[in-house]
């Protein structure tokens, strides 16, 4: 009794913005975030040239004019089209590379042991510090910058790949073995399956890793991509431009990584939902 | 099926199995001898720890005695032709397969077609009560739901021999008894020959024809007594009849020692 009086007696108290507040929270999710992201902006908007110099935080007006220039001329597509290039590129052969290698160790302990240790110095080198030595070998055009995702990507996919294949559930080898499978057949019909969520995983991972590398590569020496627009931009004092190409390399970041979710869920159509949702954090 | 029916369908010769080598060295099984006739249902009672997975593991030649010989039909186990059903203690349905597909497993690696696989994984899950759940993915089951699962596929392609590894340990009582009802019936329908494993003796007697009870490790065989209650049970009852309550007494008996053997701290507790 006393409890129900106290909150009614307070819902009286600010009855206006109880209304305000209620309003909001009727919406859709999505729609409080579009009004967040509305908000955040148009404080931006506001704060550039009366709070800050437009030098150092170019209004989104700016922004986005930037970005219609670029994409009016024909510049931004032929950038985005090389850095998706190579990211597709590098990401295609590191992966596949990698899942030989993955299946390959996961199944012969030796090798594995074997080449363990190099494997672990080469993971530890910073692959940012390989790209000079990338543009020396490999040229300041495509290739260099594919090579350069191959490193991202490899490792992530190779280890995911490698604990997926190691930790099947001995249990499923075990009945598989009784029922009269053969070991193509349980690699087949049971390692496979069984590793699937680790592999999709490490691919998963890996995606944003591969723009990383590709932008990186863009950055340190090339004539085209969204690094190099990047880049050119910063190198003018252009803020507006760089931060169009960010924009740009974000919006892309998050297409792919709800493409991957999307394509993920369907492949682990057998996963219970909550399995799969630890991915998103290290965009 | 001109098989002699002197001839049991397993023989276990002075099989034993241990693990490691010298200080660490355990012995999981030691000097079982053990012969087991076509059609008849063996339970195997003892403490945890017993050995007892051990020798299901060599009946299903997942591994290979030390010493002594394991043989099926009058052959070594390595070349017998003894197709072998196997129903774990934990769920091993695939997670990514549907219940369906699950039970379909079995004939698909032994290259059945695709329509005949199909209505013998029907039929037998309608035998073992799961009509309807064909589509369903394992985890959209029940444990006693899965494990009947299990057993389906464990049957499907027909086996000589059926092991069983606690396959209703981890399901609540009353889950169990249902589990228990069933798999009777179904042992009446297929009569194959059954190896099951508990370590709960009331069940080990409900489904039995024959119980062994093991002696703590090593384990050996320390008793074996026929049931020699009339099937099919009525496992409602059958707790009341003369001859299950001398048995449960003389079984218990044996394995209690058994028990705590297996854990001297627990009996020290309770002779202080």
């Amino acid at each position: 009794m006393t409890r129900a009086t106290t909150t009614a007696s307070r819902r009286k108290q600010v009855p206006e913005r109880a209304t305000a507040r209620s309003h909001v929270k009727r919406l859709p999710i999505w729609a409080q975030s579009v009004l967040l992201l509305v908000a955040v902006l148009a404080v931006w908007q506001f704060v550039s040239g009366r709070l800050v110099d437009p030098f150092y935080l170019p209004a989104p007006s700016e922004i986005v004019t930037s970005l219609w220039l670029s994409a009016v001329d024909g510049s931004l597509w032929a950038n985005l089209w090389t850095t998706l290039q190579e990211t597709m590129i590098g990401f295609c052969i590191g992966a596949t590379a990698a899942l030989v290698a993955g299946v390959i160790f996961g199944r012969s302990p030796r090798v594995a042991a074997v080449l363990d240790p190099f494997l672990v110095a080469l993971n530890a080198t910073p692959r940012v510090a390989l790209a000079p030595l990338f543009v020396v070998w490999f040229g300041i055009g495509l290739l260099s910058k594919v090579i350069l995702v191959i490193t991202m990507v490899f490792f992530i996919v190779f280890y995911n790949t490698f604990q997926g294949v190691r930790s099947v559930d001995a249990t499923y080898i075990r009945v598989a073995t009784v029922m009269g499978a053969s070991q193509r057949q349980i690699f087949r019909t049971v390692i496979l399956p069984a590793a699937t969520p680790l592999i999709v995983l490490g691919l998963k991972l890996s995606i944003p890793f591969a723009l990383i590398g590709a932008v990186i590569g863009e950055f340190i020496a090339s004539s085209a991509g969204l690094g190099f627009q990047i880049k050119l931009a910063s190198n003018t004092y252009d803020t507006a431009g760089t931060m169009a190409g960010i924009f740009v390399l974000m919006a892309v970041a998050v297409l792919i990584d709800l493409a991957l979710n999307r394509l993920a869920r369907r492949i682990l159509f057998w996963q219970p939902e909550s399995a799969e949702r630890t991915t998103s954090s290290t965009m | 099926m001109s098989i002699s029916h002197d001839e049991p369908l397993i023989e276990l010769d002075g099989v034993c199995r241990s693990f490691g080598s010298g200080e660490t060295r355990v012995d999981a099984v030691r000097d079982v001898d053990l012969a087991i006739g076509e059609g008849e249902i063996v339970t195997v009672v003892g403490p945890s720890g017993c050995g007892k997975s051990s020798l299901l593991n060599m009946l299903a030649c997942l591994e290979h005695p030390d010493r002594g010989e394991l043989r099926l039909r009058g052959r070594p186990a390595a070349e017998a032709d003894v197709e072998i059903g196997y129903v774990t203690q934990s769920d091993s349905l695939f997670p990514w397969r549907t219940l369906l597909a699950n039970v379909e497993y079995p004939l698909e690696i032994r290259g059945v077609s695709k329509a005949e696989r199909r209505e013998r994984a029907v039929a037998m899950l309608a035998r073992v009560g799961l009509s309807g759940f064909e589509n369903h993915l394992t985890r959209q089951l029940s444990g006693g739901m899965r494990q009947r699962g299990n057993i389906a596929r464990a049957l499907v392609y027909d086996p000589d021999i059926v092991l069983m590894d606690e396959p209703f340990g981890a399901l609540d009582a009353q889950t169990r008894l249902l589990q228990q009802r069933q798999l009777q019936a179904i042992c009446a329908e297929e009569r194959k020959t059954v190896v099951f494993i508990t370590h709960d003796l009331h069940e080990a007697i409900l489904l039995g024809d024959r119980v062994v009870v093991m002696t703590a490790r090593p384990g050996s065989i320390k008793m074996v007594r026929d049931v020699g209650l009339d099937r099919p049970r009525d496992l409602d009852h059958i707790h009341e009849e003369p001859r299950f309550q001398q048995l449960m007494t003389e079984l218990w008996d044996a394995l209690r020692d058994e028990v705590l053997r297996a854990a001297p701290a627990a009996a020290t507790a309770v002779a202080s």
